[in-house]
């Protein structure tokens, strides 16, 4: 009964290490009461704070307020280009018809834009036209919700072999499966097989445009010819877009 | 505590202006501080709280019995609608206070990590000073004319963000 006696949080092991920042503060406070800085709260409880505001309102008015604001909203500057992606989606309502997301489209904002998996976000897409994924990750399910969602998909740019487990004569397959209809077909930079190269030829009759920059497209140059191809010799490395086009 | 006339044990909190409360333990567990003490045996005495004024403490103690008092989300999956409105519109009224009070309610809530209120008073900032200009907002939340961004500083953090406005 004695031990802890008048003597509060300080006697506590437990509890001390929540608090004594606060209460070697707690001077500072008492003496601070007056002006009643609010710059005093620490930079979690001011970022959760300012997290909560919108990140529009963060980036055009918050972070100008003072320095120690700038600082914590520099900080949240990452979260704040997810959160744009986010709203852009939330505020298209399904008016969306294309996507492209360069460079930080890892599955954490793949996760944000679709409430929980792509395949989700084309279920809010249902006038997605374009869908652009350089460095992305496409899965089986996310191509079948494709064909389920998208009917009016024509054009689909993987700019990057797939992170997935989907890949080669699966990927091309699942394509021809779900979106037989794609005009416009972009799979740089992927290991093209003969195989897959004729499913698609055979499965996806309209395309017009099969984009396979980088994919060493000259081994299969007769393979082209023999669905009535031309491949466009004048498409050299120099052609090929920067994942920023 | 062999006082107290309700079989549930007592907490006592003492403020800095030195007036006590006594509470019931149910209603203190809602700090997580505090229920790391009750844990660790170290609440038997009278907690000493040095940087809350009764102010501020009374308000604190009004909202951990309203929220002790509500049903958890989680010990009931169908739980009871009117009691979350309940607390939505207990919670609304809470936050209807001067910017100052709410600050003291939010340091002495990190204080003593009471989750909820946190957020809450967080909630209540964010929502003050959402849509306004920086001007307004120094002058809402009170701060210094003196701890300002330079012009250059300035200048530079809206053109690193124009992309967002296009």
């Amino acid at each position: 009964m004695v031990k802890c006696k008048n003597e509060g949080f300080g006697t506590c092991q437990k509890a001390i290490c929540v608090t004594r920042t606060s209460a070697s503060k707690s001077k500072k406070q008492r003496e601070m009461k007056q002006t009643r800085n609010w710059l005093d709260l620490e930079s979690d409880v001011m970022a959760n704070i300012l997290s909560r505001v919108g990140v529009i309102e963060i980036l055009w008015n918050v972070q100008i307020v003072c320095p120690e604001w700038h600082k914590i909203c520099k900080d949240l500057g990452s979260e704040a280009t997810v959160e744009i992606c986010k709203q852009a989606v939330d505020r298209s309502q399904g008016q969306l018809i294309d996507i492209t997301l360069v460079d930080f489209c890892d599955d954490e904002i793949l996760q944000y834009i679709a409430d929980r998996g792509l395949a989700t976000a084309f279920k809010k897409l249902p006038l997605l036209e374009e869908l652009s994924l350089y460095q992305g990750t496409l899965l089986q399910e996310d191509i079948e919700a494709l064909g389920c969602y998208c009917p009016m998909l024509k054009t689909l740019k993987l700019n990057s072999p797939n992170r997935s487990n989907l890949e080669g004569y699966e990927l091309a397959m699942a394509i021809v499966k779900n979106l037989p209809e794609l005009r416009h077909l972009e799979l740089t930079k992927h290991a093209l097989e003969d195989s897959w190269l004729r499913a698609i030829l055979d499965g996806c009759r309209h395309l017009q445009v099969l984009d396979l920059r980088m994919c060493e497209p000259d081994l299969l140059k007769g393979e082209l010819r023999d669905f009535g191809w031309e491949s466009d010799d004048n498409s050299t490395e120099d052609h090929i877009p920067k994942e920023s086009d | 505590m062999s006082t107290s006339s309700s079989s549930s044990k007592k907490i006592v909190l003492k403020s800095a202006d030195n007036e006590t409360f006594e509470i019931d333990e149910i209603v203190a567990l809602e700090s997580q501080a505090i229920k790391n003490m009750i844990e660790d045996e170290c609440a038997d005495n009278v907690i000493p709280l040095g940087n809350i004024d009764s102010k501020t403490l009374s308000k604190i103690i009004e909202y951990c019995k309203k929220h002790a008092e509500s049903p958890k989300k989680d010990d009931n999956a169908d739980i009871d609608e009117k009691a979350v409105e309940d607390l939505k519109s207990f919670d609304a009224e809470f936050a209807k206070v001067d910017m100052p009070l709410i600050q003291d309610i939010l340091m002495a809530a990190n204080f003593l990590n009471i989750d909820n209120l946190i957020g809450l008073m967080c909630r209540t900032i964010a929502d003050r000073i959402k849509g306004k200009t920086p001007e307004e907002i120094r002058k809402i939340l009170n701060i210094n004319k003196n701890d300002l961004l330079s012009p250059e500083q300035e200048a530079k953090a809206r053109e690193e963000n124009s992309w967002a406005f296009d």
